[in-house]
């Protein structure tokens, strides 16, 4: 479990529902990074949206360039997730 | 990082001219991507990278330890290994991102994700995924 309150699949309503439906539909659960900002709905949307926008959408950086920055930097912070 | 390298392992084998070698001719086997992906999470350093690619990660790198000591001189440095000034700005995107949900990460204790394969040590996935 993280460190603060988070709202389990079975209870999440309106905006938060329909963000935790589209991440099952897309990986097949909701991540536990996903999870974490569930209690601001919009942010977490928000958020998805940049996530998606920059690694997902156009760019002359192909997918592998990009997620092997992701894990450059990830490692470089000394990150687990 | 295990989450990310998971995604580096889904698009390394398509991808792979763009970050390993422009003029290869032949897709990596199962087993050499696999390599790449355990060598990125150990030491990225180590990898076999082409040189443009090699000298992004080492933009990511300095973006993410001293993002105040950036100077024009980096943008120079990339430009002249090959990168227009749109990759160039993607790329600072991507390391803002990822240094971005980094610290949501750490800061709020998410937890690793189950059952996601053990990237960076051990010699085989499946065998390091069973642990």
């Amino acid at each position: 479990m993280a460190w603060i309150r988070t709202i389990p699949s079975d209870e999440a309503q309106g905006p938060l529902k329909q963000l935790f439906d589209a991440a099952l539909l897309r990986a097949g659960r909701v991540f536990n990074i996903v999870r974490v900002q569930s209690l601001n709905p919009p942010v977490l949307k928000a958020g998805i949206g940049l996530y998606q926008a920059v690694m997902i959408g156009p760019s002359e950086l192909s997918r592998a360039l990009r997620e092997l920055l992701a894990v450059v930097v990830s490692k470089t912070n000394g990150c687990h997730y | 990082m295990r989450a990310h390298a998971n995604d580096l392992r889904a698009e390394v084998e398509e991808d792979w001219r763009s970050i390993v070698n422009e003029a290869t001719e032949r897709e990596p086997t199962a087993a050499e991507a696999d390599a790449f992906v355990h060598q990125a999470v150990q030491d990225w350093h180590g990898c076999s990278l082409r040189p443009a690619a090699r000298v992004l990660m080492e933009f990511a790198e300095r973006v993410t330890l001293a993002p105040a000591a950036c100077v024009a001189a980096d943008i120079t440095n990339l430009r002249s290994a090959g990168w227009s000034d749109a990759a160039i700005h993607d790329a600072a995107q991507v390391v803002a991102y990822f240094n971005y949900i980094n610290r949501i990460a750490d800061a709020l204790g998410v937890e690793p994700e189950d059952g996601l394969p053990h990237w960076g040590a051990g010699d085989s996935v499946s065998e390091s995924a069973t642990r």
